[in-house]
């Protein structure tokens, strides 16, 4: 899964109407006749889903015309309200289209990382949060099939030693430094909240806060 | 600088009704208060006036990660403990914990244990219980969620967990001047052009939805109404939608029965007060909307419906009244609660609007059967409800005033109140007798079983022993949910036992003891309690006696 996308060839080919076309591993990313009037008619097909969502995260940049076409109606339906992230495994195509997507706009790219790197990176956790809607680039996602399905199956391993490391804040990594690190977190508040009666110190309230928001659901939206 | 800090983890409803006890502590200590609450709140929180700060803890992006297998579970706790950071890292002179839940409990223990802070309301202690800052912490928490006659208002109620009182003066919401500006010119032209047909029009805005399904006014009796309002020259209806696909669907419905010839406001929270500002009068079921009205003086017809107690966050505004069905009828809980239709029809709120307008038509107009009009009143304790129209409910007005008194009578040494006494007395004089008997016979059996318990653990030592002490408490604990007065007293003794520390049990034991004694106390204001109103009673009987005797002999002396 953490291994990276391996190109076994790749060739910059011209449409019959003049646009750069990315053909990777045998494989045309864009339509060899008319890859701007594609990308217009993938967002088309997919105008429903973006009037009711104004975060996406897009699987494949390829050479971006579909990205050019989203933001265009992106801008149209939600102002300038709107973010979009790109998942991308291969890095060439991020080198050779930056003229195209130098232009745009509330637009992050995450080039070449690895699923774990991905899972790890807080820009991507806090967009996700933001429960985008998914657009898959056809073509982009069949190159890159197993990449992007192990994207979505994703499953975190939440052992101490295999997380510990992405804490930011230093007070709670020298916390977290004195805990059994074979323990996954939920093992650890566990062990706090139900074995251990008396608070010892600010961290426990802590970590019963935690283990009480978690057992939360959360709320109908209310009306206004 | 006083730095006041009230934490509330509950939703938007409480969030607004903070507002009283916002402007009673700027009146009195002019110091700097900020709140803590849920992000998705934040909106709401906004409209509170004399705030310094809004602290938030983000629930929706917690859930979100912790939820989710995709994301490891280190940063749902990276990002709660950053927003916990940023309030823990000030200063507190005084922490209120205004939620009668977990999370707040343990959010007000975080934040007071560095400098030993003394916290309002619930916490947890070192030893990992709850505790509570004073009675009406436990009043607060245990009483007034579960208990039909709600002794005291929610407002009244935060008000002496602090013991500060309710200032009414000064202002408690934010509104926004350009949103005034605008809502002032739609409605005022809609006044103007009504006034060209020669109508002094009054505007009724009426709020669609609610946040549940049984509290919602249904779709048929808010026709029957608009109907009703729309036969009146001087009543002008208009539709009060939130910016949701849900509300404005709901409006469309509702509009197109009358060929879309109403007119529709749609206003987030920040133009809300606006909107309410410049209208007549609301009609609403039990929502958000109708604290922010009250907030803002505008009155209002609360139509009340759904399990929970329908007089713990009444309106405060005397002006105002609550439409309910029969309330000695109504399940006020709800695991016992079966969804079906209000009885409440169109006709009757379009009868409680017109009380609003003209208060002395309450006794007047006729109500449908079962439904009474019930307005909000003040004596010095604070708040009090009293039914003013539509159906008589004796049983229930009688238990809702008793219970008030009894509940301060618990509370505060050697309260008795002569004033109320005469006012119960002469109010309920034929009806209180059977009653108050009633009440006296619960009373004192489960006094019986009290002194079985008090009996039994104090010989604790045979398994037999032990067997009757914990049949006895359970038959006490077993009162919690009867909704007589002695059930004011077992919550608040429920929240004692409820909270022990079960790593220790001699510890423990003698606990148990301390509040078994502590209930027995309590149950003795009670007796004490009845007794004054008996005493009243009889005083008031023989008083219509000798004026019954005087007026006899005048009669006879005439003739």
């Amino acid at each position: 899964m953490s291994t990276r996308f391996k190109i076994t060839s790749y060739e910059i080919k011209e449409s019959k109407t003049g646009e750069k076309v990315p053909v990777v591993n045998g494989i045309h990313l864009h339509s060899i006749y008319n890859p701007i009037k594609e990308a217009e008619n993938f967002i088309e097909e997919n105008k429903g889903l973006l009037k009711e969502n104004s975060n996406i995260l897009v699987l494949g940049l390829g050479f971006g015309y579909h990205i050019k076409e989203l933001i265009k109606q992106l801008k149209e339906l939600h102002n300038n309200q709107f973010e979009l992230c790109i998942i991308e495994p291969i890095h060439q195509l991020v080198n050779d289209s930056q003229e195209l997507y130098n232009s745009f706009e509330n637009t992050k790219i995450l080039a070449e990382l690895t699923i774990e790197e991905l899972y790890s990176d807080r820009t991507f956790i806090n967009f996700l949060v933001t429960k985008p809607a998914l657009l898959a680039h056809p073509s982009s996602f069949n190159l890159s099939k197993s990449y992007f399905t192990n994207l979505l199956k994703y499953k975190s391993d939440n052992k101490l030693d295999k997380t510990r490391y992405l804490l930011q804040n230093p007070i709670l990594k020298n916390i977290f430094n004195d805990y059994p690190q074979e323990l996954s977190l939920d093992e650890l508040v566990e062990n706090k909240c139900n074995n251990k009666r008396s608070i010892e110190g600010e961290i426990d309230y802590i970590f019963h806060i935690y283990n009480e928001l978690s057992k939360q659901v959360g709320p109908k939206e209310e009306l206004r | 600088m006083n730095n006041t800090l009230i934490i509330n983890l509950k939703r938007n409803g409480d969030i607004l009704s903070l507002a009283h006890l916002i402007n009673s502590i700027h009146a009195t200590s002019k110091g700097q208060i900020s709140i803590l609450i849920f992000e998705e709140f934040k909106s709401v929180a906004k409209l509170l006036k004399k705030v310094t700060k809004i602290y938030t803890i983000d629930r929706k992006s917690f859930l979100a990660l912790k939820k989710n297998a995709l994301f490891h579970d280190i940063f749902s706790l990276e990002n709660l403990f950053l927003d916990l950071e940023e309030v823990r890292t000030q200063r507190w002179n005084q922490i209120i914990n205004t939620s009668n839940d977990r999370v707040s409990s343990y959010v007000s223990s975080l934040l007071g244990y560095s400098d030993q802070k003394v916290i309002d309301g619930t916490y947890f202690d070192k030893s990992n219980c709850v505790s509570f800052s004073s009675k009406w912490a436990r009043v607060l928490n245990d009483v007034l969620p579960c208990y039909k006659y709600s002794p005291t208002n929610h407002v009244d109620c935060l008000h002496y967990l602090i013991e500060n009182l309710r200032e009414k003066e000064g202002q408690k919401i934010n509104s926004s001047p350009q949103h005034n500006t605008i809502a002032f010119e739609n409605i005022n032209r809609i006044r103007e052009n009504e006034s060209k047909m020669g109508n002094k029009i009054k505007i009724i805005g009426l709020q669609l939805k609610s946040s549940s399904l049984e509290k919602d006014i249904p779709f048929n009796t808010l026709i029957q109404l608009i109907d009703l309002i729309l036969n009146n020259p001087i009543y002008f209806p208009i539709l009060l939608i939130a910016p949701t696909n849900e509300e404005r669907e709901f409006g469309n419905k509702i509009n197109k029965y009358f060929d879309n010839a109403l007119v529709s406001v749609e206003s987030d929270f920040k133009a809300l007060p606006s909107v309410l500002l410049n209208i007549d009068l609301l009609v609403t079921p039990d929502t958000v909307i109708k604290h922010l009205a009250d907030l803002l003086d505008t009155p209002l017809v609360e139509v009340s419906t759904g399990w929970a107690p329908f007089l713990k966050q009444g309106t405060l505004n005397p002006n105002s009244v609550i439409l309910t069905e029969r309330p000695s009828k109504r399940i006020f809980n709800q695991s016992d609660y079966e969804d079906s239709d209000t009885s409440i029809t169109g006709n009757d709120i379009y009868n409680a609007i017109k009380c609003v307008f003209e208060p002395r038509l309450d006794e007047s107009l006729t109500f449908s059967s079962n439904i009474s009009l019930y307005r909000s009143n003040e004596d010095k304790l604070g708040v009090y409800y009293h039914r003013t129209g539509g159906q008589k409910d004796d049983e229930f007005n009688l238990a809702l005033l008793v219970s008030r008194y009894i509940t301060f009578k618990m509370i505060i040494p050697g309260y008795k109140d002569e004033d109320f006494l005469s006012k119960v007395a002469n109010e309920f004089k034929y009806s209180i007798k059977d009653w108050l008997n009633i009440e006296k016979n619960i009373l004192l059996d489960t006094a019986k079983t009290l002194l079985s318990a008090i009996r039994h653990l104090t010989t604790q030592g045979s398994e037999n022993s032990y067997e009757e002490f914990t049949y006895s408490l359970d038959q006490l604990l077993s009162g919690c949910e009867n909704n007589n007065l002695v059930s004011i007293a077992l919550l608040i003794f429920r929240s004692y036992i409820e909270n022990l520390n079960t790593s220790n049990a001699r510890d423990n034991a003698e606990k148990v003891e301390v509040s078994l004694y502590d209930l027995k106390k309590s149950f003795q204001k009670i007796s004490l309690g009845i007794r004054e109103i008996e005493e009243a009673v009889e005083k008031i009987r023989k008083n219509d006696l000798v004026m019954g005797r005087e007026k006899t002999s005048l009669l006879d002396s005439r003739l």
